[in-house]
């Protein structure tokens, strides 16, 4: 035993050639194939080449996919097609019971191009779940878009929850946003009572100010 | 068609170069960001004038429809990044047979199968590095049947990790006793560059390698019920999503509890949650959980 010898070199292989890469069966069929590998592959091929209705297809075999393997190709499937039809196939997700789904669909969220991304989450900011809100505050804050410091200070001056609101102080003191400092300000004096506002706000503060 | 032009390679225009990497990227994985413009406009110019390509859109034509796919293949070679030597990050290596292969064949009888694959192994230096640890430091080696696979979507490298023919700058890392033991001087080679030594024809046969595309799945399934796979410093030529898909291609090809090693500067935690990061006492490696990571 020990090192296994291999057996004569074969010649290597084309694997780039159109053949290699190209005629598939359907994935839009093979995304309910039993065998998960299948189903995989299916969504992996649905990312790079999106057919009509794919992001609906993928959102609703992610309903009930069990396989990890499965579920984490068919997010990163959504998350290269990056329609706004693929970005509202996601947010739903972000209510799941399912840490781990959850937090795969904002990964897929902030993975997608953020003028793609933003008009999905936006709403969110809305809701009347803050747990949702928080997800769409830590969505929002990873995009690179010029209304980003907006967005999160329009939840600090406004949104009921104080759970929220630091969550848009830490994704502004993650990219360090002077202009953000007045709502900072205004934060502050929301919950006047709370050490933790004082303490979050007292960072972040000090982090623009480079302290 | 798209909006390509005729334009010669150094005139590449942002469209056209997007439009190249967008190519590249989604047949191979490799990512090229505007910052490595200077380094792809000489490669594809070398490449265009050796055809005798007309332009750009002659060019992508032939990259997309040649039958072979020889000439995307000779490209690729051109773009992949291929340097390293022995035992480097040896703490990996020192992990693997210190730590994760004993906690591996836990309960496997004598005489069962480990697969080790060196995904990315260019010219071969990291599976030799393996093969010389395992025979070196696992006192259980002989106990097992150890399979090692190692692959690049480099055909180039491929061919030289076979001859196994090093120069000194590989072998630095080296002791001089394993030099001594598993290589032997090549005569009449030190003209050219220095002096060269070939991996001794019992080692070179202990790995398997083939030219295989880490962002195909359906290459990739030939790779199954693995329990450990080399992937170092190679998905930093990956975009973010090009990674999480490498990530979870290797997840279906790792055996339950099989380990990923990465290169020290990644991290799979940026990459995928399919796995777990397991800390052992010389390197953190990341393992695919014992029930798969079923929902």
């Amino acid at each position: 035993m020990g090192l296994v010898k291999k057996k004569a070199a074969p010649e290597l292989a084309p694997v780039l050639a159109p053949a290699a890469t190209g005629a598939r069966p359907d994935p839009l069929a093979s995304l309910e194939d039993a065998d998960a590998a299948v189903r995989r592959d299916a969504a992996h091929a649905l990312g790079h080449a999106a057919l009509p209705g794919a992001e609906a297809a993928l959102a609703r075999r992610l309903q009930t996919e069990g396989d990890a393997g499965v579920r984490e190709a068919i997010l990163t499937a959504l998350a290269r097609i990056a329609t706004p039809d693929a970005a509202a196939a996601l947010v739903p997700f972000l209510d799941r019971e399912d840490a781990a789904l959850r937090n795969a669909a904002l990964e897929s969220l902030q993975q997608m191009p953020a003028e793609v991304a933003a008009p999905a989450l936006l709403p969110l900011l809305d809701h009347a779940d803050a747990d949702l809100r928080i997800f769409a505050v830590q969505g929002l804050g990873s995009l690179v878009h010029p209304s980003r410091a907006d967005w999160l200070a329009r939840v600090m001056e406004r949104d009921a929850d104080v759970n929220v609101c630091l969550a848009a102080v830490e994704a502004l003191a993650e990219a360090g946003s002077p202009e953000a400092l007045s709502s900072l300000e205004t934060l502050a004096r929301r919950f006047p009572g709370d050490a933790f506002v004082a303490f979050a706000v007292d960072a972040a503060r000090s982090s623009f100010q480079g302290r | 068609m798209n909006g390509l032009t005729d334009a010669e390679p150094e005139g590449l225009s942002q469209e056209d170069y997007a439009t190249l990497c967008g190519f590249l990227r989604d047949r191979t994985g490799l990512s090229f960001t505007e910052a490595k413009r200077y380094f792809v406009d000489r490669r594809v110019a070398a490449r265009m004038q050796a055809v005798g390509a007309t332009g750009l859109r002659a060019y992508m034509n032939l990259l997309r429809f040649q039958a072979s796919g020889e000439e995307l293949q000779r490209l690729v070679n051109l773009m992949t990044v291929n340097e390293t030597y022995f035992f480097r990050e040896k703490y990996q290596l020192d992990c693997l047979v210190n730590s994760v292969l004993d906690e591996l064949v836990r309960g496997r009888p004598k005489g069962a199968r480990l697969r080790i694959w060196s995904a990315g192994c260019a010219t071969g230096e990291e599976p030799y590095s393996i093969a010389i640890m395992l025979l070196e430091n696992w006192r259980r080696v002989d106990d097992y049947e150890i399979e090692l696979l190692a692959s690049d979507i480099d055909s180039a490298v491929l061919e030289r990790a076979r001859e196994g023919i090093y120069d000194e700058r590989a072998l630095q890392g080296l002791p001089a006793h394993l030099r001594a033991k598993y290589f032997q001087p090549l005569r009449g080679a030190a003209e050219a560059g220095g002096p060269r030594w070939q991996i001794v024809e019992d080692l070179r046969e202990s790995v398997d390698f083939s030219l295989v595309n880490i962002a195909d799945p359906q290459q990739v399934r030939a790779f199954r019920g693995i329990d450990v796979i080399f992937c170092r410093n190679l998905l930093i030529y990956f975009d973010d999503l090009g990674r999480r898909e490498a990530a979870s291609m290797f997840h279906d090809a790792l055996a339950p509890g099989g380990f990923v090693c990465l290169g020290h500067s990644e991290s799979m935690s940026r990459m995928s949650s399919l796995f777990v990061p397991r800390r052992f006492p010389d390197a953190i490696l990341y393992q695919k959980p014992v029930d798969g990571g079923a929902a």
